[in-house]
């Protein structure tokens, strides 16, 4: 060694070096043990493979509804899987014994063995829900014919109320790669069922419990011997929904009642074959004083027990295939429309709270408008011109010109005061348009309020595009407004757009969930609530975590504009309103708003309310796509809903 | 793999001073460990599996920051260790507010696509400080009161660690402690004393309950393989040693080691990495395996031996320590020697922070070497 630092250091290093020397005889002495001196034991032990662990996996909580009813359950399936490596040299014996068993081709047991994804490690699941005879059969001649081939008692999702409310409760399956690369998995093994959609996986954490395991000692001839430990699975959480299965059910059938009664109907102007598609549509009923979800439907819908066992690729695609009108779609959440003449509401309450309109001011109804007086002209919704009016019976005849001049009124003072965002857009953010809500269900999406800055981003993102098509364009008219656009007049928010955001038209888009929150502010005064599904968590061992109700916005609206609104809103579904002849007289009075959006192919018809009308329990939307007009179709929706509901408070 | 880590560069006119034995051997276990990872985690040695993408992701790193750590001078290095101590400070108490539990213990931070052992970083940076420490404090001796500063500073991260918990990074930073103050000239009898109060405190720990069920169990069963087993510690042990044993001399073949690739021996990728090593190649790989690590204590405690100063010193025998007992727990308990503490087989085990924490370790050694007289 070369020369030390100090002689005293050099001691005390030695004594390290010869301490981890003897460290390193130690262990190499304790594997000469047990590799050289008792390797022939343990090689046999681990030939015959002598514990054998399996996963015992946990139920996961059940979902339930408001009143305690069981909507997701579980049952026991009996599954076979395999672990080929301790098929050893009967593996074609075996694979052949086990084909004739379930009565599949040799092939197809090969090809699941192999399939990508499958892991050596673990067993490979052969048969699901196979009958209890089959699973016995395999149980108890394991050792002789069936090496490696397991059969498995598993708990799987069961659907008491088969496809009732199907995109709320969601669905379950086998935890994929990406899925276990993040951090809400990452402690699962490969194969463990989490949620994949509805409250299964915004609520999979409470659902899911904890796996146990199980060991057994094999003998040589592989018959169990005794149990070598055992822990128990502890079961997931039950989640008590807000949702009541009696209204889910009544909500359902409704909308599917009206989405076949619409495509009876006469479309006036006779697209689509003369009726109307109606192809799917969307309710939502909240509790106005909670923000709790007391129905949601969307269809089409689908079937959750198709994805026990896993769900085959075609099958799957037909559910997310948009020409199938991709039923796995939540359209209350996932979905967003122009809601047309629902949005009347915003833009009365935004030109009483700003002064541009009294509860006492009237304006004329004339059959069309032009902005300025002479500029480009607006068409009412009828060619009559029904005469002066106050806000609350423009809301109640669902007057668009009223709302032109209006949106005229304050798109000028807008452009006088040099205000960034206008009246209406920041009156919509009030009623929970724009961002997403933050329901407790995935993929909730965004709703779109346009205003001044909107548009200029807009502007700024698509201008390249505009300026492109504007010198591919054959149409002359079309290429002056893309030749427009693609000036730096394209970014302007313009008085047409004012106009149309005014009667719920232009660029704006609200999920069904959010006109439903809008009506349950008028209902309860100003305050916007975070819808939310989940009521409570009920743990195992009895304790329950409520989960509370909160307040995304508060904005009190004043009670001269309150006045003006109910006033209005009630008229809609008196006798003489646009939704009179569906609603006059219904179990419960209603107070709401129709809409009928245009769209590019048939409008989209809405109702959006709230009932009883003097103290609202429930705020209700309803949407159609393609479905004719609000008053036509999606109005006598909602009469048949609060028709349904009034019995059921009974119960209570 | 060739490392280039000491840039050409002559300071005193002798020849480019490199340790090829030491970078060798650090080199062989790293590729090792490659392999093994491939093996344990898709059963085949394949250079795209992602456990190995990761893993080499985390070598070029490590062999950067050794290659920067070897080309300067330790003295100037190690002039960074207030800086890490606060940051592995910092990010220790981080893990514990934000950090995803991993078998039950909060050691890993997320950011975004990388997880970060913080504990890593400290070993390197409680290495450093405590050697710029004891070295201040040598002379004459180290007194009672520099050895309390010594253990002040290491007391503060392994507090953190405990809470976590993760019990094998605390006695690697025990051992280290113990190691640096037995070299840099502590009397043995205030060794003893801190023998003593640390066994105090671990008595003191029991009896508060702060020791988590788990520890005291996989205890338990490491003292009497018939305690109750709910967690499976006494399986976990009982495989791995089958594993072990079954390789016998020469072991199964590779990729032929059924008992780790089945799936008996848990975390066999990171921990229990040994076992598929000692499956698949016997008695002979293991021989082969632990003696490269001879070679690296050999090669460490030379320089540790040969440094131009006490700093010097202390910075390579430290890194042998912390390597050195690593070794000793990760192989021992798969063997039956020690308790499933839960240590990664520095080098080899798969785990990106730990692998560049040890090469980190290795470069100080190198520029301990180069400034050797």
């Amino acid at each position: 060694m070369p020369q030390p630092t100090n002689e005293r250091t050099q001691v005390r290093l030695t004594f390290l070096a010869a301490l981890l020397l003897s460290v390193l005889v130690v262990l190499l002495a304790r594997l000469w043990f047990v590799q050289i001196a008792a390797g022939d034991r343990y090689a046999e032990i681990a030939q015959r493979g002598r514990i054998r662990e399996l996963a015992l996996e946990a139920p996961r909580g059940r979902i339930l509804d408001r009143r305690g009813r069981v909507l997701v359950d579980n049952r026991q399936v009996h599954t076979i899987g395999v672990r080929v490596g301790e098929m050893g040299d009967r593996r074609a014996a075996v694979i052949g014994d086990l084909a004739t068993l379930l009565g599949l081709r040799p092939q197809e047991i090969v090809d699941r063995i192999e399939a990508p994804g499958t892991s050596p490690v673990r067993p490979v699941t052969i048969a699901f829900d196979v009958p209890e005879r089959l699973a016995l059969y395999v149980w108890e001649h394991q050792s002789t014919w069936f090496p490696g081939v397991y059969a498995d008692l598993v708990p799987r999702r069961s659907y008491p109320h088969d496809r009732l409310a199907a995109h709320i409760a969601g669905y379950t399956g086998e935890v994929t790669a990406e899925q276990l690369a993040r951090d809400e998995h990452r402690d699962l093994p490969p194969g463990a069922q989490v949620g994949m959609a509805g409250v299964e996986r915004t609520h999979d954490a409470s659902l899911r419990g904890t796996a146990g395991t199980r060991r057994l000692e094999i003998d040589a001839t592989g018959d169990v011997v005794r149990q070598v430990s055992e822990r128990l699975p502890e079961p997931g959480a039950d989640l008590e929904l807000t949702v009541d299965l009696d209204i889910q059910r009544l909500v359902e059938e409704e909308l599917a009642r009206g989405l076949r009664r619409a495509r009876r109907l006469d479309d006036p102007e006779a697209r689509a074959g003369g009726a109307f598609a109606a192809p799917a549509g969307a309710a939502v009923v909240l509790d106005p004083t909670d923000g709790a979800v007391l129905a949601m439907a969307s269809l089409p819908t689908f079937a959750p027990d198709d994805f026990v066992g896993g769900i085959s690729h075609a099958r799957y695609a037909n559910l997310i295939d948009p020409q199938r009108h991709a039923p796995l779609l939540n359209r209350a959440v996932q979905a967003a429309y122009p809601p047309g003449s629902v949005f009347k509401i915003v833009t009365s309450t935004a030109a009483l709270r700003h002064g541009f309109a009294t509860p006492d001011t009237t304006l004329a109804c004339p059959g069309t408008w032009r902005w300025g007086g002479s500029g480009q002209r607006f068409r009412n919704w009828t060619p009559a011109d029904m005469g002066a009016m106050t806000l609350a019976e423009a809301l109640t005849h669902s007057c668009d010109t009223v709302y032109y001049e209006l949106a005229e009124r304050m798109w000028r003072a807008e452009e006088r005061g040099g205000t960034v965002d206008g009246h209406v857009t920041g009156e919509a953010q009030r009623y929970g348009y724009g961002p997403a809500l933050g329901v407790d269900l995935p993929g909730e999406r965004d709703g779109v309020v346009p205003g001044r800055s909107w548009r200029r981003r807009y502007w700024q993102e698509h201008h390249d595009t505009y300026c492109a098509r504007a010198e591919q364009a054959a149409d002359t008219n079309v290429r002056t407004l893309l030749t427009e656009l693609c000036g730096p007049d394209g970014a302007r928010w313009r008085g047409g757009d004012a106009v149309n955001l005014s009667i719920g038209q232009g660029d704006l888009l609200a999920t069904p969930l959010q006109v439903a929150t809008s009506l349950s502010t008028v209902a309860n005064g100003g305050t916007v609530w975070r819808p939310r599904v989940a009521a409570a968590v009920r743990h195992p061992d009895g304790l329950v975590d409520e989960i509370p109700a909160q307040a995304v916005a508060r904005n009190p609206l004043d009670a001269a504009a309150l006045t003006v609104l109910r006033e209005g809103l009630e008229g809609v579904t008196a006798p003489g309103g646009t939704a009179g002849d569906a609603l006059a007289g219904a179990a419960l009075p209603v107070a709401g708003k129709t809409g009928t959006a245009e769209s590019a192919t048939q409008p989209y018809a809405w109702f959006a309310g709230y009932a009883p009308a003097e103290a609202p329990r429930y705020a209700i939307a309803v949407v159609v796509e393609e479905g004719g007009s609000g008053s036509g179709t999606a109005a006598p929706i909602v009469r048949w809903i609060v028709d349904g509901l009034a019995p059921l408070e009974g119960d209570r | 793999m060739v490392f280039e880590l000491v840039p050409v560069r002559r300071s005193t006119g002798r020849a480019r001073r490199r340790d090829t034995v030491l970078i060798g051997a650090t080199g062989a276990l790293v590729l090792i460990g490659m392999g093994v990872v491939s093996i344990a985690t898709t059963g085949r040695l394949d250079p795209s599996a992602p456990h190995v993408v990761r893993q080499t992701a985390a070598l070029a790193l490590g062999a950067g920051i050794a290659g920067a750590l070897a080309a300067v001078d330790h003295r100037r290095s190690a002039l960074l260790a207030p800086v890490l101590y606060a940051a592995a400070l910092v990010l220790l108490g981080l893990v514990l507010v934000v950090g995803s539990p991993v078998n039950g213990a909060r050691a890993w931070l997320h950011l975004g696509p990388v997880q970060f052992q913080p504990s890593e970083l400290a070993k390197v940076a409680v290495l450093m400080l405590l050697a710029l420490l004891t070295q201040e404090r040598r002379e004459p001796a180290l007194t009672p009161r520099g050895i309390a500063a010594v253990v002040a500073v290491a007391a503060a991260p392994m507090g953190l660690i405990l809470l976590q918990p993760d019990f094998g990074t605390f006695l690697v930073f025990g051992a280290l402690t113990v190691a640096l103050l037995l070299i840099a000239g502590a009397a043995v009898r205030h060794l003893l004393v801190l023998a003593v109060i640390a066994v105090v405190a671990t008595g003191l720990a029991w009896q508060l309950d702060l020791v988590e069920d788990y520890q005291v169990e996989r205890l338990a069963v490491f003292l009497d393989a018939d305690a109750g087993d709910p967690q499976g510690t006494a399986y976990n042990t009982i495989q791995a040693q089958i594993a072990v044993g079954a390789g016998g001399l020469f072991g199964r073949g590779l990729l032929a080691g059924e008992q780790t690739a089945l799936g008996y021996v848990p975390e066999h990728h990171t921990d229990f990495i040994f076992t598929v090593i000692a499956e698949e190649t016997g008695f002979a790989g293991a021989v082969v395996l632990l003696g490269l690590y001879a070679l690296v204590v050999w090669r460490g405690l030379r320089i540790a031996a040969a440094a131009p100063d006490m700093l010097g010193t202390l910075l390579a025998a430290g890194g042998v320590a912390v390597i050195a007992i690593q070794v000793f727990v990760a192989v021992g308990m798969t063997v039956g020697l020690v308790p499933v503490i839960g240590l990664p087989l520095p080098l080899v085990s798969y785990g990106g922070t730990s692998l560049v924490a040890s090469l980190a370790m290795i470069g100080l050694m190198l520029s301990v070497h180069r400034a050797a007289r």
